[in-house]
């Protein structure tokens, strides 16, 4: 048991330092950036930030469980992912139709395009989670 | 689906925390079965009664 909550303890310290890693070198490119900023780039930086403070938010849950010696993961929370995941497939469809329907329309490199796109998906997850956790009312 | 958790639980003096941790789920878990807003599986609900020595019926009610 001490050895799964060192195991859990290790994850959730890891995705901290990974969330923090990702503020410092952001910080720091916008800092040094002289540029000024367009759209694309203040809506990178939104879903970046969401990206990165749902990761926050999860690691700190799993570091109070831990603590607390509870499961990190029980039925319900896998029946919440479940749900959110099938949630976050449905509004990718949705969102790729979407992204190939604006690479004819943009000028943006492929690159750029599946960036955003790999992105949309981590905030489409991101939202399915939320919506199954706090908003739905009944968790069956 | 209701249920008799939280009664069951004062009369036990357990607190949810000490709940979650007997049955192994999370605590939060034991929030919406108190708010019963989450039916639990057959063995949740076996776990759940034998921590207070009763049968699954006597703490959770299909009807309602």
């Amino acid at each position: 048991m001490r050895d799964k909550s060192f195991k859990i303890m290790r994850k959730a310290i890891f995705m901290v330092v990974l969330a923090v890693a990702l503020i410092v070198s952001f910080s720091y490119w916008l800092i040094f950036n002289n540029d000024q900023m367009n759209m694309q780039e203040i809506l990178m930086i939104g879903a970046l930030v969401l990206v990165v403070g749902f990761a926050l938010f999860l690691a700190f849950r799993r570091l109070r469980d831990a603590k607390e010696n509870l499961p990190q993961e029980d039925e319900m929370s896998k029946s919440i992912l479940r749900k959110g995941t099938a949630t976050a497939y449905h509004l990718s469809l949705f969102m790729w139709l979407g992204v190939m329907y604006m690479s004819d329309k943009t000028r943006l490199e492929c690159h750029s395009l599946i960036g955003a796109g790999i992105m949309g998906m981590a905030i489409a997850f991101a939202l399915g989670w939320v919506y199954h956790r706090f908003i739905r009312r009944s968790h069956d | 689906m209701t249920n008799r958790i939280r009664e069951l639980r004062a009369r036990d003096s357990l607190t949810q925390s000490d709940l979650a941790r007997k049955v192994g789920v999370r605590r939060e878990t034991i929030v919406f079965l108190e708010k019963n807003k989450y039916n639990p599986s057959l063995k949740l609900a076996y776990d759940i009664a034998k921590v207070f020595g009763m049968k699954i019926e006597e703490v959770f009610d299909l009807e309602s």
